[in-house]
């Protein structure tokens, strides 16, 4: 491929993307007619496809944009009003221009040369005049003459065809300029063809319009414009390029559209050059074969592709994506999803190995794979709008066509979904949308005697839930009738009578999604042949989707499509059950409940169905070993449950244990496996265990427990968390700031003697009932403006206790919270009104970690009681800061600030030396074997790699001077001695 | 000069099958089967195999012949689009040279139960050779 090939290629795909955009202009001119941003946009892209075709000698689509331009320009200067008219032939030349550029030039089926005639007539006569009529009589801008443009299209079998133009010379005063065309190679060359095109000039005072009409009627073997004048002047100006532009446009507005087109060609050009391997080149290649191999189903599908960058490169004019081939993509995606095993797998090995610094690279390396696993699923992640682009033209064009009012609304564009789904949810979604508007809205007449607007309303809504993404198509239209559907399906044999009275309404309505089911009795062109809504639902469940019906006679009708587990790596809850591990998204999981004694009164059953009563709900249950055939006692006692709350349903699953929440890659099963409703997939956990990936709804199909209960009151997880059973709170006074807890985690409430408290760093401990119980004031400062006496919240957690001092207790209130602001501040929960001051609902979250934090401080603190350090630092910082390391380990420190105070300290061997590295460099020759053969254990801080010797000195040594990486190192090489 | 085609030979019971080598991946001589609750009698189980899962299949139930796996098996790995299947078989011959024009519609004497598999079979020496597809293996 040549480097101008390749650049050709590179003009087909952004002049596709401009087309596109100018259609979305179009449409916009056309809601609000004085907008002349849109004209002045498109007005723009055509100039520079325009141009681009000129560079590459395309001149037919010059020659075809330039009439178009010609007359935007009229429209942008205002000379002429835009119309409905000129909505429809922009339109309509955009698709021409895209069958255009995507056709090489001698390539050109006569249809579409005849379109580009009968195309340019139009524009011509909407440039000449505004009027809704555009009477050809006002056309004659050359006075005196009519203007024939007459090519011969057909093989001319008999001269006599050509009598018409015989007849028309016969005209006084009329003139033939024979235009010749292009002439085909000897071998194709056909002598009863004509190669080229007359161009006639009849004195109006020899004829009028109708007559010459009425003469070149007469035969058709050619066609022919009447009065195509300007079109005459714009083939001149073709070849006068600079002379065309200066008059369309501005001089130096001109410049800076010059430079635009060409420097982004370069720019184009360069990437392909610089790589020759560049998937760029790849892409646009095969993309360019597809072209040319199906232009019209490419036209049809609408290329996607192509869609999707236009708003970012036209929006500031300059680049900001790049083309990437979807194989290297999917490629990278696979990899970082083996990389995520990988690193699940390093983890669960490092635990086992308590190496601080390994646990330390870990983390970092786990921490990093997650960053990148994001990037790279958001590189797969697509605004659902990008796809959306072409809907407003297709409802225009239904619209006019079924001569319906539509009001096409648009929802949640920017939802983000997976590409290659979206790729497939297109069709589905159009077909969906022609449904609605053919078969769905009434017409006019008679929405307007059931009371409706006449305007029908459809709505396409993208959202998330749960961790499903939900697209949704409404139409307030006539809606469906379940009887009807029954009916037919009765006569197409499809159910029987005793089973279609035994059928919900839904499931009725899920009969049209039955192979060769149709209820609208006349077929249109756009939908009701009975092929379509089977094959909607068939495209929506090979990429794991779902699709719901649900209506209202008269009201409306709704399609829900869901789509589940899109990505290849989700948070999910590992759980066991019946000696086997599972998996479900974590984002499904509602809570978990644990059947212990205090609970099994929530239990009850209906109907052998075994139901959880969890606040103000029932929630059926399903035991999850019984459902998959597992051993097992099938029994509830001390057992979890999983509440999973779908679209559909809300319910829980009884599982023998719950494990962990794991990042996990999720794995397409085998097509053997397919039929198998309770997965989703599986994954490898750890080194080989492989799991299965509950599917949700179908856990739910198969216990058949969707109507069970429907009325389950579930709300926002958000609220679920400031929920108390009785929703009382305890309220503190904080520096002027009043604060609640929830009472239920509250156990007691105490004052302390402030003489029994000792302090521990900032938090302080005490006995209390024959334990240590640690005591952590709400702030730092909390503890200055309690007095002698201390309040405290005694809280309990996972068997631990521990005590939040506040500042002042106030009141216990009873207050609904559940509809409080959420706060996005760190340790606050919600913020509402309790009894006229603005409250914080306060997180203990943060206060269980420093609860737990202080636990391990405390025990090490217990293993060095008695034991003695020196420190060898000469930096004062550093010093200080080691001493107090250590003396909160519990050492009791000594200082050794230069040589002689190490010599000193020699005399009296400690049981841990911490030498600093650069102390011990600067003194390596004088260390004495006092020191060196002193039973102490030897730590060396701040350095990155101990030489050989060093080894044999030191007993361990770490880079820096970390709290936690200190602690590591002396836990180890003690574990080591013992 | 003929066209050859290679395929890998294996036994099941006292058959002779073949793949055709260019759907096989490689061969295991054991592999650790989890089993999938609810799942068709012919899938043993799922394997990990370098951070891959494939399905494993006892091929002898799958054509609905008798026997069980015995101690000493092969697992066949083929790769088929995204999915990995490991057909289970009593053991694996050599990779042989057969010449096209050899391979063979089904004969009408072979039994029937070999249709589904979309068989065809290859006759070298007095010996037949039953070649399945293995698509129609995989097709549910």
């Amino acid at each position: 491929m040549s480097d101008l090939d390749k650049a050709k290629v590179v003009f087909v795909e952004e002049s596709l993307e401009l087309l596109q955009a100018i259609e979305q202009e179009a449409l916009s001119l056309e809601n609000q007619t004085e907008d002349s941003d849109s004209v002045r946009t498109i007005f723009r892209h055509i100039h520079s496809i325009k141009g681009t075709a000129g560079f590459f000698g395309l001149a037919h689509i010059e020659k075809f944009l330039h009439a178009l331009e010609d007359m935007l320009d009229l429209l942008r200067e205002g000379e002429i009003n835009v119309t409905t008219k000129h909505v429809d032939v922009i339109l309509d030349s955009v698709d021409h221009a895209k069958k255009l550029i995507k056709s090489e030039e001698d390539g050109l089926s006569d249809e579409i040369k005849e379109k580009t005639e009968s195309l340019l007539t139009d524009i011509q006569t909407l440039s000449a005049d505004s009027s809704e009529t555009a009477d050809t009589d006002k056309n004659d801008s050359e006075p005196g003459k009519w203007l024939v443009e007459l090519q011969v299209t057909e093989e001319i079998e008999d001269q006599s065809s050509l009598n018409p133009i015989e007849q028309l010379l016969t005209i006084e005063g009329t003139e033939f300029t024979f235009v010749p065309g292009k002439i085909p190679s000897l071998s194709e060359y056909e002598s009863s063809r004509i190669y080229g095109s007359w161009l006639i000039e009849i004195p109006k005072s020899g004829a009028d319009k109708q007559m010459i009409e009425t003469i070149l009627s007469s035969s058709d073997v050619y066609t022919y414009n009447i009065d195509p004048n300007r079109l005459t002047e714009s083939e001149d100006t073709t070849d006068t390029f600079e002379g065309a532009e200066a008059e369309a446009w501005p001089e130096e507005v001109l410049e800076d559209e010059e430079e635009d087109v060409f420097g982004d060609f370069e720019f184009e050009a360069e990437i392909v050059e610089d790589d020759d391997q560049a998937e760029v080149s790849n892409e646009a290649e095969s993309h360019a074969a597809e072209k040319d191999a199906q232009p019209e189903s490419e036209a049809d599908t609408g290329g996607d592709a192509e869609e999707t960058s236009v708003s970012e490169l036209l929006d500031d004019g300059e680049k900001k994506s790049i083309r990437v081939r979807v194989n290297t993509l999917e490629d990278l995606m696979n990899r970082i999803s083996e990389l995520v095993l990988n690193r699940n797998q390093l983890l669960q090995y490092s635990r086992g190995k308590k190496d601080g610094q390994l646990s330390k690279y870990v983390n970092q390396l786990d921490k990093l794979t997650s960053q990148i696993q994001e990037s790279a699923m958001a590189t797969r992640m697509e605004p659902v709008g990008n796809s959306w682009i072409r809907l407003p033209r297709i409802v225009r064009d239904l619209s006019k066509e079924l001569d319906k009012e539509i009001n096409l609304e648009l929802k949640g564009e920017s939802t983000e979904l997976d590409r290659q789904i979206l790729e497939k949810l297109s069709e589905p979604i159009v077909h969906l949308i022609r449904n609605a508007i053919d078969h769905g809205i009434e017409t006019a007449q008679v929405r307007k005697k059931s009371g409706k607007a006449e305007t029908g309303h459809v709505k396409l809504q993208a959202f998330n839930s749960s961790g499903n993404i939900f697209i949704q198509i409404k139409d307030d239209g006539r809606g469906l009738d379940a009887n009807a559907i029954k009916e037919k399906a009765i006569a197409k044999g499809i159910l029987s009578q005793d089973e279609a009275d035994n059928l919900s309404d839904s499931q009725i309505y899920s009969l049209l999604f039955e192979p060769g089911f149709s209820t609208k009795e006349e077929v249109s062109k756009y939908s009701g042949r009975g092929v379509g809504l089977d094959i909607v639902k068939r495209n929506i469940e090979s990429i794991g989707g779902q699709i719901y019906i649900e209506s209202e006679q008269g009201e409306s009708t709704t399609f829900t499509i869901k789509i589940p587990l899109t990505l290849a790596v989700i948070s999910a809850l590992i759980f066991s059950s019946g000696g086997k591990k599972f998996a479900v998204s974590e984002a499904s999981v509602f809570e978990i409940v644990w059947m212990n004694d205090e609970n099994t009164n929530l239990l009850s059953e209906v109907n052998g169905q075994r139901l959880l009563r969890l606040r103000d709900s029932l929630i059926p249950l399903i035991q999850l070993d019984e459902l998959l055939g597992l051993s097992g006692d099938h029994d509830i006692d001390n057992k979890f449950v999983v509440i999973i709350k779908t679209a559909s349903a809300t319910f829980g699953i009884v599982v023998d244990q719950v494990d962990e929440i794991q990042e996990i890659v999720v794995k397409p099963l085998s097509r053997m496996l397919h039929n198998i409703k309770a997965y989703a997939g599986c994954t490898i956990i750890g080194s080989e265990d492989i799991v299965m990936i509950l599917d949700s709804d179908g856990i739910s199909e198969m216990a058949s427990i969707d109507d069970v209960v429907d009325e389950n009151i579930i709300k926002d997880d958000a609220a679920k968390l400031i929920e108390d059973e009785e929703d009382k709170y305890l309220i503190f006074e904080e520096n002027n700031n009043q604060k609640a807890v929830p009472l239920n985690l509250v156990a007691r409430l105490e004052e302390f003697d402030r003489q029994d408290l000792e302090q521990v760093d900032d938090d302080y401990v005490i006995q209390y009932r024959n334990e240590v119980l640690n005591l952590i004031p709400f702030s730092k400062s909390t503890m200055q403006r309690v007095g002698d006496t201390v309040p405290a919240l005694v809280i309990q957690s996972e068997g631990q206790q521990a005590g939040l001092v506040i500042e002042k207790f106030v009141d216990i209130v009873e207050t609904d919270l559940s509809n409080s602001t959420i706060s996005a501040k760190k340790g606050v929960l919600a913020v509402d009104v309790i009894n006229g001051r603005t409250t914080e609902v306060v997180d203990l979250n943060w206060f269980y970690q420093r609860v737990s934090e202080l636990q391990v401080a405390r025990t090490i603190r217990q293993q060095h009681v008695g034991s003695d350090c020196v420190i060898f630092e000469h930096s004062t910082f550093l010093r200080n800061h080691l001493v107090h390391v250590f003396e909160n380990f519990g050492f009791e420190v000594r200082i050794a600030s230069d040589i002689t105070e190490l010599e000193e300290a020699s005399e009296n061997p400690p049981s841990l030396w911490v030498i600093s590295a650069p102390a011990y460099m600067q003194h390596r020759e004088e260390f004495t074997d006092g020191i060196m053969a002193s039973d102490g254990m030897k730590l060396a801080v701040g350095v990155d790699q101990a030489p050989e010797i060093e080894k044999k000195i030191f007993d361990a040594w770490i880079s820096d001077y970390d709290k936690d990486d200190i602690l590591n190192a002396i836990n180890q090489s003690e574990e080591e001695v013992s | 000069m003929a066209e050859v085609h290679q395929i890998l030979t294996f036994k099941l019971n006292n058959l002779q099958l073949a793949l055709d080598v260019d759907d096989v991946q490689e061969v295991l001589l054991k592999a650790e089967f989890q089993k999938v609750p609810l799942a068709p009698e012919f899938i043993e189980g799922l394997f990990t195999l370098r951070g891959q899962i494939v399905t494993g299949i006892d091929l002898k139930k799958r054509f609905g012949l008798k026997g069980e796996i015995g101690n000493e098996y092969a697992i066949i790995v083929i790769e088929k689009g995204t999915e990995y299947v490991g057909l289970i078989v009593d053991s694996v011959g050599e990779v042989e040279q057969v010449d096209t024009s050899n391979i063979q519609p089904l004969p009408a004497n072979i039994k029937d139960e070999w249709k589904p598999w979309d068989s065809r079979v290859i006759h070298t020496e007095g010996k037949i050779t039953i070649l399945p597809d293995t698509e129609a293996i995989l097709q549910t």
